[in-house]
């Protein structure tokens, strides 16, 4: 394979970019910072690897139903959760997040059999996302909403979440209930399984639409169940959800027009924290959706299936080694009165992520994904392979500026009509958290 | 050749421009002023002793990563109470630091407090100007308004006191010291082991009077 020459210039362009900006962006009296930091007098670094990348506390904050884990000395009693100091007092700014941006430069070339090359590029705001999220005074509800104002560059307001939720118990023994519209895969389980990564893109399992349209990129409507043991000292957590939704279409797009059938969602996941960082998370994924045959026509109704297995070990603090497994296995149709056979995927990611120091981290991710439509209407096992590699900055000691600058090159065929394609992605972005 | 030279003038200029930007986020962090996390108190780790740099680089690299080191260099605490506390944040979540680092935190904590604290502590009233009860003495003996402000004056590291006797009848009080004094209290350094009856009855006296807002 004949890797091409990328011009140098736009990487010139993006790195004078990103070092202007940091200049000009650098706050020398005052800094803002995000809810929940406000609220608590604390640092982003405090629940964030590099934001927003969650580190233990974070996650424990998060399945504690917003309560920051307090200190559990060796044989103290655990409290309960409504018994733990709620911090500062209730306040909109402690409790809404109105810009939570990120913007650079992109380029992207890519090429694809029996089409002529293209290659784009843009300064542009990659996202604008703004939060309130917090619990409600002398209770133990908590509630969390995300309006996307930008995503992906693209201007579409969208409410990606919004729900509300009951936490109980003790800080070692709590539970959750939330209901409402939620993202499918933002922060359930391990780092490893989650869509959030140091490097602009999710790892493929996550991003990729599979020939069935389906993507884990979505927000259904549902109920959320979970439970969460830790041990003293927080160095082992247990912690299980299941999820069950009144789904979307299978691209993550809001079922709008009448359908005959219903499409529902069922996600449980389990997952195992060892040790300072370390975790395991398995995932199991189904679900049911009107969707589109092979012809473009045709609606059919299969099943969607994801079995995966993830999993990274923090080496001293100081090294991350992440991976992840996930298999695909969906009811296919190629069109009408075609025989109905299956879309098989088995995809693999190996990630990388060394945090030289605090607040500076280098990421380097391969991935690589298999295809397959079983049958006569299949084309053979075809494989897509990704490289990722990135820098993140922090540019304030709170951790709420980040630089990035990653890039990635991706290659393979398609497993529907089998067509080979490149990609190749250079962003260098800033990303604010006011 | 001559778009060769101007693409490495380019490169050049683009890797100055983002090695300035990482070097100006560096400058710029000495002066920094947080918002919420305030870092006014300013260290010059040269005119520590040898000895007590490296734990205090050890202390400025752990503690600094979640809250500013105004928490920290605020509080004026015993040595007892300061340990307490540091086992406390090495049982946090995301606190990984080990049994050598937090003594080295411990070690600069105690150095500050018999150096830098000593000296800005301000005096001690005279009796004649200033007439105080034996369980305000002892509160103040204790620093617990290096957390806790009563009227204003004070920390803001634990909640105010200002009124808690009209918040909290005597028995929530005295139940609530109790649990200080034996160490029970996940959230509060206990009491030394030296402190009498007598005094914790004065204590419960003195908050207890705490009833204007």
């Amino acid at each position: 394979m004949q890797r091409e020459r990328i011009s140098w210039i736009p990487l010139v362009v993006c790195f004078v970019f990103v070092g202007i900006c940091s200049v000009l962006v650098l706050p020398r009296k005052s800094e803002a910072l995000p809810q929940f930091a406000r609220r608590y007098n604390l640092k982003c670094t405090a629940c964030h690897t590099i934001v927003p990348v969650l580190n233990e506390q974070g996650e424990l904050f998060q399945r504690l139903g917003y309560h920051l884990p307090p200190a559990l000395l060796p044989g103290e009693v655990p409290k309960k959760l409504s018994a733990l100091p709620e911090g500062a007092d209730w306040s909109l700014t402690n409790n809404v997040a109105v810009a939570v941006a990120d913007f650079g430069y992109s380029a992207e070339r890519t090429t694809q059999e029996g089409a002529a090359p293209s290659s784009t590029s843009a300064f542009q705001v990659n996202s604008w996302n703004n939060y309130f999220a917090g619990w409600l005074p002398d209770t133990s509800f908590f509630y969390h909403a995300e309006l996307d104002i930008v995503t992906g560059g693209t201007t579409n307001p969208d409410l990606s979440n919004a729900c509300i939720g009951y936490a109980g118990g003790t800080v070692r023994n709590s539970w959750y209930i939330v209901g409402g519209r939620e993202h499918l895969q933002v922060a359930q389980g391990t780092r490893a399984s989650q869509i959030y990564s140091l490097l602009p893109n999710s790892p493929l399992l996550f991003e990729n639409s599979s020939p069935t349209n389906f993507v884990f990129d979505q927000s259904p409507v549902g109920l959320n169940v979970g439970y969460t043991w830790i041990s003293s000292s927080y160095k082992r957590v247990f912690a299980a959800s299941a999820k069950v939704t009144n789904g979307d279409n299978a691209d993550g797009s809001e079922i709008l027009g009448p359908s005959a059938r219903n499409s529902k969602d069922f996600w449980a996941d389990i997952d195992f924290w060892y040790a300072p960082e370390s975790g395991i998370t398995f995932v199991d994924y189904y679900g049911k959706k009107d969707n589109l045959a092979g012809d473009g026509i045709t609606t059919f109704h299969p099943a969607i299936r994801r079995q995966g297995i993830f999993g990274n070990y923090m080496l001293k603090n100081k090294v991350d080694f992440l991976g992840g497994y996930m298999h695909s296995n969906d009811d296919w149709l190629a069109a009408a009165g075609a025989p109905p056979s299956k879309f098989v995927a088995n995809d693999y990611y190996v990630a990388v992520d060394y945090y030289i120091k605090q607040g500076l981290a280098v990421s380097g991710r391969y991935d690589e994904l298999r295809q397959e439509i079983t049958g006569a209407s299949g084309v053979g096992l075809h494989s897509t392979h990704d490289w990722t590699v990135g820098v993140n900055r922090a540019l304030t000691p709170s951790g709420n500026v980040i630089a990035r600058v990653a890039y990635s090159y991706l290659s393979g065929r398609e497993p529907v009509g089998a067509v080979k394609s490149t990609d190749k992605f250079v962003q260098a972005d800033l990303s604010f958290n006011f | 050749m001559q778009t060769s030279k101007l693409l490495r003038l380019l490169n050049s200029f683009a890797l100055a421009s983002f090695l300035s930007a990482f070097g100006a986020a560096s400058a710029h962090s000495q002066y920094r002023v947080f918002t919420q996390n305030r870092d006014n108190i300013k260290i010059d780790a040269s005119a520590l002793p040898a000895n007590v740099q490296s734990d205090y680089q050890v202390f400025r690299d752990k503690c600094n990563q979640c809250h500013g080191l105004d928490t920290s260099l605020k509080p004026s605490m015993s040595s007892a109470q300061w340990t307490f506390e540091v086992k406390r944040m090495q049982n946090m979540a995301s606190s990984h630091f080990n049994d050598a680092e937090a003594k080295a935190i411990l070690n600069f904590l105690n150095y500050d407090e018999a150096h830098r604290k000593s000296i800005n502590k301000p005096t001690a009233p005279s009796p004649l100007s200033r007439v105080t009860s034996p369980g305000q003495q002892f509160y103040e003996a204790q620093g617990c308004d290096s957390c806790h402000a009563i009227g204003g004056n004070g920390g803001s590291a634990g909640p105010s006191l200002s009124g808690v006797g009209k918040r909290l009848s005597r028995e929530q009080i005295a139940q609530t010291v109790q649990s200080i004094r034996a160490g029970k209290s996940s959230s509060m350094p206990p009491l030394p082991a030296a402190t009498t009856d007598q005094q914790v009855k004065d204590l419960i006296d003195y908050l207890v009077t705490l009833s204007v807002d």
